[in-house]
């Protein structure tokens, strides 16, 4: 049988319409496996869109329990759902959504540990968690493992964006060498988010990921995006490939995965330790 | 003119305008036409209500004169391109029925039949492409095949056959016109210093397929015409005309036996001799081409030279040429046509071949203009800067327009070729190579006479079919030593082209310890191949790579939904005898395991895999163990094929109630049985005893059909955008080039549709309305 049943015609109808997707396209998408690391403020719009646009495999990497605090912004996750593991009130409003996706739960903290068991077999994967640590190791991790993978970051009224595609564009590292000493950069508990921004950055990276899944248009690629919702500022910085990055550079000094110190992270739920 | 037309056929054609004219008012019911019209080479396409036109052109034969016409109609009545079939045959297509009257006397003003093109006729006689020309032929068979030709088509019990009757002349004991594989089969020859033939009789492909017998070691060239009217005769008489997949003369001769059939075959003969048949008058030898006054082109590039080497070769006749023009799948252009023909017009009238690989070949070309045929070919088929065995390939159509279709085999073609041009190994060392791709184990596509050949089949992986490929090696031509190739084992349809590099790439290596292809493959070949098959046989899960899902060039998971209906489905026979296999031997081990969890495992196994077995025949596909039972139990238990006690314990497999499995032990067995029973009782259409007959074919033999011209999708009554949606569907699965024809409704669907398609591309050939709503034609970009 067919992937396009009458019914999945219907539902991917819109997508399919546009030239950029069409058939092809969207069974691409049926075909992709995308992780999403945090369910969170990030991770949650990402993954509704990335659930609703039919996209076959969804990952979803997280330790964590819904806590009250966390559903002023993560809004794949329902007052109902307090005290569940986040990937799994994750994983039941994706199928709510949308059958045609497998959801896979990774119920952990990421580390250096397990992190390429993780990210292994994934075409791309979206960067939705709340400290330096973790997104210095995503990118390391993906940079090595050759996965393109979507950078985000959110804090008060500002957001930050770019897509890393490994050995072809600037990766994390290329532009910000290491993580700020601890205590430089506030933490969402210190500073506030406003919601709402969270879902506009998340957006932009789901569609980051559809565009690369389907071959669509130009990813943030060597440019980091960024805005400022007070006054609604958009600014696309263009960044370059360090040669002397460590990472991706032309001597790297980085071989091995390692965990950053934990410094600045978010600790909106400053009930539970900082492990990460 | 290569053949003379009997003077009844301007008549014959005015009556054919008489039954189209009864046809369209509907005084003629379309199966009454249908056994007038097939016979003049006059078939229905998939579309209702267009037609392909089929010209006989004897061995291959036609002027450029004839070409221009043929080409000219079917710029004026049929698709953009000719099709050049596998009996040397040219085709008109997409001819509209009132269209087909004017074509067939604008064809016989210019002396070119399509009469016995299909139907129980005498059909288009083959011969060796290079006829006449060839350094190593034993003598001229054109001549032969040109009078035989006018005389049987003057014969009316031509006409009123069983069944087809192919005829076919090879020029030497090479016989690379296949003449083994044909019902009547010549192979010039020489005994004792005198020319003759060597005669073989009932070969053939299709079903049950053969090499042709022996029929007469020796015959003197007087007696082809005796020989051929004998055979016919005995087919006439004989010949099955109840069962027609059992009527072609090779099934005659199985059925009488040997003796018996040569008796008969004598008897003829006899009678022919005694009446002093007059033998066949042959065409006065051709002159060779005047001296022509057209510029020669120079071209002393190496593009030139490697060209010259390839696809050029020295007549007999000192200073003339004969060249080589693939002609990707036999479809060439009318303008194309059109060039060819006006660039031959001055070189005389007997300068064009058809060859059985869908190919050109013109002759007599002086060498002088060598230069100016390149430069022609070059504009027509890109394959002429291929290595020349890549375009003698054959492959049907396959699943993209045919119902018993397994496999897409252009799709592999044009895959195994990418990556044969990717090795950049010195693929000309392969000369002559032969490699052909049938869609399914019916040899439309000649797999069986190809040095390698692939057919499509189904292969599993747990319950996951994918698309593979049967392989076959090492066919042989030749006057006493033909042979069908040999089935070698199967490989994924994905990973295919790497096998055939991998495999040719081998045999390249080790060429020189061997005379030939064939002699490589008995002594060496065929383990290599298996070892290869072996080396490919494990495929990654669904999970892993889906790619071994889906078949080459299609857009679709790999799914046997809906085949399986019609005659002839071999490919889907294979499925069912793995399931039988396995059902008998886990009966018999289920007789000697005692009780525990291997024997439930047995159990387990056993009520699966009969359960499965004969889900193809109703055409469903089951993607999960559960559903293997579900629609076992719509199938066959709902329908009462099978007995109504069985329920509970389909149900009780369907839960994995392995208790109950256990329990009714015996009961899953008999399952077993009766479902082997079944089989046993299930007729070539996949029909069971009792079964309310399907509506029954027409009485008039289906002849094989070309790839449908157009796809077509009814949209009427699809809202927007869902319209939109569904041509895109459908054009996904065209190739570049190709059409498709929707019809929509009238007011929004018109007016959005057809632009937003041309928004994207591609280009709209025709938007008309009939009725109240609109046919549109769409290429595809
Ligand atoms: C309904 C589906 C079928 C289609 C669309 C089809 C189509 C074709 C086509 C297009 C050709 C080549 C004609 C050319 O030169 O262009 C062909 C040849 C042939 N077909 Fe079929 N065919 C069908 C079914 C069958 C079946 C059921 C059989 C036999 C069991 C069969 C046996 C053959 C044979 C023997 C040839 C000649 C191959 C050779 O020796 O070159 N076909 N068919
Ligand atoms: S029936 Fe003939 S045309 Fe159809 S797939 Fe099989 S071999 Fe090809
Ligand atoms: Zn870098």
């Amino acid at each position: 049988m067919s992937f396009f049943t009458e019914a999945r015609l219907e539902r991917y109808s819109r997508h399919i319409i546009l030239k950029e997707v069409g058939i092809q396209g969207q069974e691409r998408l049926y075909r992709a496996k995308i992780l999403i690391v945090g369910a969170g403020g990030l991770g949650a719009p990402a993954a509704l869109y990335l659930a609703a646009a039919g996209v076959g495999t969804l990952g979803i990497a997280d330790a964590d329990r819904v806590e009250l605090s966390n559903l002023q912004r993560q809004i794949i996750h329902h007052t109902s759902d307090l005290g569940k593991a986040k990937v799994e009130s994750a994983a039941d409003k994706i199928r709510a959504i949308n059958p045609d996706v497998t959801v896979r739960e990774h119920h952990c903290f990421i580390s250096a540990a397990n992190i390429r068991d993780v990210i292994a077999g994934y075409d791309f994967v979206i960067d939705g968690t709340d400290n330096f640590a973790a997104k210095f190791l995503i990118n390391d991790a993906c940079v090595l493992a050759g996965i393109p993978y979507s950078h985000g970051g959110i804090l008060r009224f500002n957001g930050q964006t770019m897509t890393v595609l490994p050995g072809k564009s600037a990766c994390f590292r290329c532009v910000f060498r290491k993580p700020p000493p601890p205590g430089a950069v506030p933490t969402c508990s210190q500073a506030g988010v406003l919601g709402a921004i969270a879902g506009m950055l998340g957006t932009i990276q789901a569609t980051e990921a559809l565009k690369h899944i389907v071959g669509a248009g130009h990813v943030l690629a060597d440019t980091l995006l960024t805005f400022e919702a007070l006054e609604m500022n958009f600014r696309r910085i263009k960044v370059r490939r360090d040669p002397e990055c460590p990472l991706c550079g032309e001597h790297p000094s980085i071989h091995e995965l390692f965990d950053e110190e934990p410094p600045a992270a978010c600790d909106l739920k400053s009930s539970q330790p900082l492990t990460r | 003119m290569f053949y003379t037309i009997p003077a009844s056929l301007a008549a014959e054609i005015d009556e054919l305008e008489s039954l189209v004219h009864q046809f369209q008012s509907g005084r003629l019911d379309p199966t009454a036409f249908k056994a007038r019209r097939v016979p003049f080479g006059v078939y229905e396409q998939r579309q209702d209500n267009t037609f392909m036109v089929r010209v006989r052109c004897p061995g291959g034969a036609i002027t450029p004169r004839q070409l221009k016409e043929v080409a000219e109609l079917s710029q004026v009545y049929g698709a953009e391109t000719l099709h050049i079939t596998t009996r040397q045959e040219l085709q008109l297509h997409d001819v509209a029925l009132p269209n087909v009257v004017p074509i067939l006397r604008r064809l016989l003003s210019v002396g070119l039949a399509t009469r016995g093109g299909g139907g129980n006729t005498v059909r288009n006689i083959t011969a060796a492409f290079d006829a006449g020309v060839a350094k190593d032929e034993i003598f001229d068979v054109s001549p032969y095949v040109f009078a035989l030709t006018s005389r049987l088509i003057d014969e009316p019990d031509s006409w009123l056959l069983p069944r087809k009757y192919k005829i076919a002349f090879a020029n030497s004991e090479k016989d690379s016109i296949h003449a083994v594989f044909n019902d009547l089969g010549f192979i010039a020859i020489q005994q004792k210093g005198v020319s003759g033939f060597a005669v073989y009789v009932a070969g053939g492909m299709g079903t049950k397929p053969q090499v042709g017998h022996l029929l007469h070691e020796f015959i003197a060239e007087a007696e082809v015409y005796l020989v051929a009217e004998a055979v016919k005769r005995v087919f006439n008489q004989h010949g099955n005309r109840k069962n027609r997949h059992a009527a072609r003369l090779r099934f005659l001769w199985n059925s009488l036996g040997e003796a018996k059939f040569r008796e008969l075959y004598q008897q003829e003969l006899d009678e022919l001799r005694r009446q002093a048949s007059a033998p066949l008058t042959l065409p006065p030898q051709r002159k060779l081409p005047a001296p022509v006054t057209i510029a020669a082109v120079r071209e002393p590039s190496s593009d030139f030279q490697l060209w010259r080497s390839r696809f050029a070769s020295a007549q007999k006749q000192p200073g003339l040429y004969l060249v080589l023009v693939p002609i990707f799948l036999g479809n060439l252009a009318n303008e194309h046509a059109l060039a060819l023909a006006d660039f031959l017009l001055p070189l005389g009238d007997d300068v064009l071949r058809a060859t059985i690989d869908q190919n050109l070949c013109l002759r007599n070309i002086p060498e002088a203009y060598l230069g100016n045929v390149h430069a022609l070919v070059k504009s027509i088929t890109c394959l002429a800067s291929e290595p020349r065995w890549f375009g003698s390939s054959v492959a049907c159509t396959g699943a993209a327009t045919c119902k018993l279709g397994i496999c897409l085999p252009r799709g592999a073609l044009a895959a195994i070729t990418k990556k044969l041009q990717a090795a950049s190994l010195d693929w000309d060392r392969l000369a002559d190579f032969k490699m052909n791709l049938s869609g399914c184990p019916n040899t439309c596509g000649a797999h069986l006479t190809a040095d390698l050949g692939f057919f499509g089949k189904v292969a599993r992986n747990g319950q996951t079919p994918y698309p593979a490929y049967g392989i076959v090696a090492g066919a042989k031509l030749g006057h006493g030593k033909a042979r069908l190739a040999e089935l070698v084992g199967e490989v994924s349809a994905r990973d295919l082209p790497a096998f055939v590099v991998e495999f040719l790439k081998s045999y390249l290596e080790q060429s020189s310890r061997f005379a030939s292809f064939t002699d490589y493959f008995e002594q060496q070949g065929r383990q290599d191949l298996r070892a290869l098959c072996e080396k490919h046989r494990i495929i990654p899960g669904f999970d892993d790579d889906k790619n071994y899902y889906y078949d080459w060039g299609a857009t679709e998971i790999f799914s046997l939904a809906g085949r399986g209906v019609g005659e002839c489905s071999a490919g889907l026979f294979d499925l069912i005898e793995v399931d039988l296999k396995n059902v008998r031997t886990l009966r018999t081990e289920l007789g000697t395991v005692s009780p525990g969890s291997k024997r439930d495992e047995i159990l387990d196994e056993l009520a699966l895999s009969a359960a499965r077995m004969l889900l193809i025949t109703r055409g469903v596909e089951a993607h999960s163990e559960a559903e293997v039972f579900t629609q076992f139990r719509r199938h066959f238990i709902e329908s009462g094929l099978v007995a109504a006690k069985y329920l509970p314990l389909v149900e009780a497999a369907q839960r994995k109630d392995t208790a109950h499995l256990r329990a009714q032990s015996a009961d899953v067995l008999s399952l077993a049985q009766t479902v082997e029973e079944l089989y046993g009782k299930m007729d070539n259409s996949m029909r069971f005893p009792g079964e309310s007959a399907q509506p029954p074919g027409p009485a008039e033999p289906k002849p094989p059909r070309p790839p449908a011209p157009f796809a077509e999708r009814d949209l009427r009554g699809v809202l927007c955008p869902m319209n939109f949606v569904k041509t895109k569907l459908a054009l996904e699965g065209l190739s570049v080039g190709q059409r498709l024809r929707i019809l929509l409704d009238d007011g929004a669907p018109i007016q959005n549709v057809p632009r937003s398609v041309a928004e994207e591309g591609h280009t709209i050939v025709e938007q008309i309305k009939t009725g109240g709503h609109w046919a549109v034609i769409i290429e595809k970009r």
